[in-house]
């Protein structure tokens, strides 16, 4: 007889797709540290290492004010908030798209 | 009520709103002191197959501020975990539950206590709720070999019981009706007995019995009731994840847990605050609650008694200054010299706690109204599973406790007789931890009438 945890059931039941869509937010946040962000051309992709990182957590971006340029960031039981007025920019335009 | 769906939010997340809260020293381990916090208001016992249980998503407290400031200084945190052991069933179970490790028990439970922090216990098995005597045969066997003893020596229970809470809740948000005295409101009708509209339902319970000296603020077992380390403050919470994120297949949470429920004193988010600021309350400290006094002080259901029963309350009705009984009893607890050889004060930070002064040992005759009927061990010193909690409120709303801040006023004649009218004889309770009965099964349950009472015109 199997053991599954609610937590369990749901994550094997939501596959993959939790593990793609988040780590969009993470390479951001990963790449543009907190006041002084990089041109998005010069953003590098994750390397293997961080990608193994981050597949095992969820990353929840909220941009409460753009005009303020704050970003919030929901991971496990922390929320970190960091200023970053590109990071903001590309995140409303993407959101736009 | 006291505090079931007494909020808009809540009302939509019953297994994050805070129901009622005990607090007492234990009739039969007076060395100990018994908290409770229930959650999950008005579970119809049948409601299967998907029966009732904590949430696996959110962190369930129960805290104490002995020092006084509002500000707790000893947390304990509940967290729960579900487990499926069969996933080709529909069934909450697929043969009779006869222990707690039952692999016919399909969707059973686990719970883990921390106290400030350290853990005190993990991988607590619950009991199931109680579904039927083929399902859950010897339920009250099975439920209390759920009950363990923690690493710091306390006892903990968590699980389904019988609401032990009682109120006209049918009446009294029907325009403030009291069935006894209806004959009396503005809308007539003729006066009859009260109903209990809790009758019959469970609610999910988390129990605590606590050595004394681990709640004092010096660990002592405090002996004089008029010592300023008498006195305990206690308030339950839920709290989810800040953000929750909904795809096609599941709900997750990320972030720091944020408070969405809480409870102290019963009745006051559900009758002082007003609807447009009882989320806004639910979410806030109670250190904070002198932001909301203005609604203890000049309270709205004060005003709609003199309104809504014209005549009956003239010297409540004329009575203008801020209610400086109702402040004390619900925000700061009530001072020496007010009750000889009592108080229950914490000071002058206002704060909806549970005040108990732990050095008021329990009584073998308690009266269930506590305090006001000379009771010192019963509401609103604590809060007993018994105690009618509904009728003491309401006495000290129409006016009853004024002159213990304000000898001028004379209470209007009907402030000692007013009631709802439901009493505790429609419910009942264990003489032993956790206090509260064992639930009512879902096959026993009688399901509400489908004609109800007639409204007696």
């Amino acid at each position: 007889m199997s053991h599954w945890s609610r937590r369990d059931v749901l994550r094997i039941t939501a596959g993959a797709a939790t593990a793609t869509a988040i780590p969009i937010a993470v390479v951001g946040v990963a790449s543009s540290g907190s006041s002084a962000a990089p041109a998005e051309a010069a953003v590098a992709p994750l390397t293997e290492a961080e990608l193994e990182q981050s597949v095992t957590g969820r990353v929840m971006v909220c941009v409460h004010d753009a005009r303020a340029g704050t970003v919030s960031l929901l991971q496990g039981n922390r929320e970190k908030i960091i200023q970053d007025r590109q990071l903001v920019a590309r995140l409303m335009r993407a959101a736009k798209a | 009520m006291s505090s079931h769906r007494e909020a808009p939010e809540t009302s939509k997340d019953p297994a994050a709103d805070n129901t009622d809260v005990y607090a007492f020293v234990s009739p039969d381990r007076p060395d100990t002191i018994t908290l409770i916090a229930n959650f999950i208001p008005f579970e119809y016992p049948a409601g299967g197959p998907n029966f009732y249980e904590f949430d696996d998503d959110v962190l369930y407290s129960i805290y104490v501020d002995n020092n006084g400031d509002g500000v707790e200084d000893i947390t304990y945190e509940f967290r729960f975990t579900t487990t499926i052991t069969n996933d080709a069933t529909f069934l909450y179970n697929v043969g009779p539950i006869a222990s707690l490790d039952d692999p016919n028990f399909v969707r059973p439970q686990t719970a883990s206590v921390t106290r400030n922090g350290e853990v005190i216990g993990d991988g607590i098995p619950l009991a199931p709720c109680n579904v039927g005597f083929r399902s859950t045969p010897n339920y009250p066997d099975l439920a209390n070999s759920s009950i363990v003893e923690l690493g710091d020596g306390s006892m903990f229970f968590a699980g389904q019981r019988l609401d032990g809470f009682f109120v006209d809740v049918g009446s009294v948000f029907d325009l403030a009706t009291l069935r006894p005295i209806q004959n009396l409101h503005l809308i007539p009708s003729p006066a009859a007995p009260g109903v209990n509209g809790l009758r019959g339902f469970n609610v999910h319970s988390i129990a605590l019995q606590i050595p004394i000296e681990h709640l004092t603020s010096d660990g002592s077992v405090p002996t004089d009731p008029l010592g300023a380390n008498a006195v305990i403050g206690v308030y339950a919470s839920a709290s989810r994840q800040k953000g929750t994120f909904q795809d096609e297949t599941q709900s997750y949470g990320e972030g720091p847990f944020t408070q969405v429920s809480r409870l102290g004193m019963p009745l006051v988010n559900e009758v002082f605050i007003p609807m447009s600021r009882k989320d806004e309350w639910n979410r806030s400290e109670p250190a904070g609650d002198s932001e909301f006094a203005q609604f203890t002080a000049m309270p709205e259901l004060a005003v709609l008694l003199g309104a809504l029963y014209p005549d009956v309350f003239p010297n409540l009705v004329a009575y203008d200054k801020d209610r400086a009984d109702l402040l004390a009893i619900f925000l700061t607890g009530i001072p020496e010299g007010v009750v000889p050889g009592f108080q229950n004060n914490t000071g002058t930070t206002q704060a909806d706690l549970i005040r108990l002064n732990v050095a008021i040992p329990p009584t073998e005759n308690p009266n269930v109204l506590g305090l006001v009927a000379g009771d010192a061990a019963g509401f609103p010193n604590g809060r007993r599973v018994f105690d009618d909690v509904v009728t003491v409120e309401l006495r000290a709303m129409a006016g009853l406790t004024i002159p213990l801040v304000d000898p001028t006023f004379t209470p209007d004649a009907p402030a000692s007789l007013i009631e709802d009218g439901s009493d505790n004889n429609t419910t009942s309770y264990l003489s032993h931890f956790p206090y509260l009965d064992h639930p009512i099964s879902g096959y026993d349950s009688i399901p509400p009438s489908s004609s109800g009472l007639p409204h007696s015109k």
